[in-house]
Parts: structure tokens; sequence; C-alpha cells
């Protein structure tokens, strides 16, 4: 993707909420704009700004979306904090070239997304990711692993 | 990949069950039955919102659909199994890519009945999807966590992907 291309869309992230809660034309998606999912774009926002993030290498976008005491947990992660997130997981943001999300179902404060991420060399990770939300920010994080090589650093 | 201890995976099934939650045993037979009955006489699906992390889960047409599924590998009932699917279903998982019913059941049913117990521990629908988190243990004390993505119509299951936590996975995973 170019440069220019990638600031539209970043700019697009950021004064659209309407944008950012349709990231496909799926029923799935529109679904979860419905009076059962979150309709005040605070909390999908936290998530889409998880994923841009990782997307421009934004440790401090990251940050401002995670609530304090935030978890990661995925396969190979039990609940790790912060601090290990940032050693263990932050350095895939540099293999990956997209994440394109296909389906999101929100229920309350759970967010479940699922993605379809390509690394630089252009490998598919498909992931479910589910985030807990607290106070619009992210609290507690866990990846289920589908086809694909997992995740971008996975050396597959 | 790695193997838990059974005290870290004690911890981890703590931490990932708060308060707010409700775990759904599904160990009750005459339950289980009452589940299958109420399945098979009403087809009238329809979508529906939840709100909390498993309210309502039991009470939706839906959400006994996606039981009855449960129930079916768990007892390893192909009749009910089938009874749940709707027409054109297909399975996916990191190894099987949208394959069609008698390719699971060639596949994928040897692993009905290797399950102890199946927990369903979180739910998060909307409208005619189901996300279910779930954990438990094979007949033989391994240890699968993975989550669930059902696609409904009509009150059956359209479409079921499985992404894979941490655990062997599926019960006769003898890589693991």
């Amino acid at each position: 993707m170019k440069i220019t291309t990638r600031i539209l869309l970043l700019g697009i992230f950021l004064s659209s909420q309407a944008v950012l809660a349709q990231p496909s034309q799926s029923a799935t998606s529109q679904a979860s704009l419905g009076p059962g999912g979150t309709t005040n774009g605070i909390t999908v926002k936290a998530v889409r700004d998880w994923y841009a993030a990782f997307e421009k290498k934004d440790w401090n976008l990251m940050q401002q979306v995670l609530a304090d005491g935030f978890n990661f947990s995925s396969p190979l992660d039990d609940h790790i904090n912060l601090a290990s997130f940032k050693e263990r997981c932050w350095p895939n943001s540099a293999n990956i070239k997209r994440v394109d999300v296909d389906k999101i179902v929100i229920n309350g404060d759970d967010v479940v997304v699922i993605t379809n991420g390509y690394t630089n060399a252009g490998k598919l990770f498909r992931n479910c990711d589910c985030f807990r939300l607290k106070n619009g920010k992210i609290a507690a994080y866990e990846c289920f692993f589908g086809p694909g090589i997992n995740y971008p650093n996975s050396g597959k | 990949m790695f193997l838990r201890t059974r005290d870290q995976l004690s911890k981890f099934r703590k931490i990932t069950s708060p308060k707010n939650q409700i775990i759904v045993k599904m160990t009750n037979l005459p339950g289980k039955i009452l589940l299958a009955g109420l399945l098979l006489s009403c087809q009238a699906g329809f979508a529906q919102t939840i709100t909390g992390h498993t309210a309502a889960f039991e009470n939706t047409p839906n959400g006994k659909v996606v039981r009855a599924w449960y129930t079916a590998w768990e007892k390893a009932d192909w009749n009910l199994l089938t009874h749940t699917l709707a027409d054109g279903f297909t399975f996916s998982s990191p190894l099987d890519d949208h394959i069609n019913l008698s390719a699971v059941q060639k596949r994928c049913w040897p692993n009905a009945g290797k399950f102890k117990s199946i927990d369903v521990e979180q739910v998060t629908m909307n409208g005619d999807d189901v996300v279910v988190i779930q954990h438990g243990n094979t007949t033989s004390g391994n240890y699968i966590r993975n989550l669930d993505y059902f696609k409904v119509k009509d009150g059956k299951i359209m479409a079921y992907e499985c992404f894979f936590g941490p655990g062997i996975n599926y019960p006769t995973n003898t890589g693991k």
C-alpha cells in the first residue's frame, strides 16, 4: 500500500466513526451497529485504533487505547502484562503490512473481531481477536489462531 | 507448542472466568434431552440481540441450536448434529477450509464422544452471529480451549469456524 493511501486511510479512521464501524459490507458488521452493539463509537474506536497502531507501528497510539492493568493472551501468552506485551508481541508490528477486518460481533463490552492479516511478505494470518473493554479502553485481549502463520514473526 | 501444567490451567481458567460471566456446564443429561426436544420442535429461529456475556443464551433459538451442537459432539449423536445444520453447511478450522457435511463426518466426527466435558465460558451474540469461547478436557485428560464462530440462518447453523487457543485444539490431535 502506498504511503499516501495509508495516510488517507488513517485520516478516515480518525475522522469518521461511521467508516470505523463498518469494516466490511457483511451483515455481521452492519448488525454490530444495532441496538445490541456499541453505538456510541467509543469502544469500537479503541479496537480500530488497536489495529491501526499495529499497522502504523505506533506504540504511542497503542498505549492510548489500553486500560490500566491490561493483559494479553494467546495460545502462546497467558495473561501477560503491558511490558511483556511490548517485548514479546509488539515486534510483530514491523512485519505487518495490512489487517483487514472480516467480521465484528459486539456484545456490550465484549468485541470479537475476525481478521485477515498480511505480512510484508504477503503471508496470511487469519485470527479471531477477543477484546474486553472497560470505560472505552481495552482491558484484556485474547487471540485465537485460525489458518495461516498465526502471527507475523512466527517463523512459518 | 507448549503444554500447561494442571496448576497453570487452573489459574488460566480462574482468570478468564470473572464473576460476571456464567459458566454453563453441559453435564446434565435430562437438560440435554430437553434441549434436544426443544431444538427439534422449534425450528422458528429468529435473529436476536443479547446483552451480557451469557445472559439469556439458553433462552434464545440461536443459543439453543448452538447448545445442541455441543451436546451432539459430547454425546457423539450424529442425528442431533445434522438436525442443527442448515443445507449447505460448511465447517472451517485452521485445518479445514469450508468442508461440507460428508467431509465433516469423515474428518472431524471421529473426535465426537472424546470430550469429557465442554464448558461454555463466554458467549457473544449479535443477530445470527454467535461466538463461543469454550474449554474442556478430553476423555484422556487433555485440555482444549477454542473459540467457535457460528453463522446461523433460519435457526440452523449455516457455517462454523473454529479458532484454536491453548491446549491440544481437538481430541484426536496426535501432533501435540
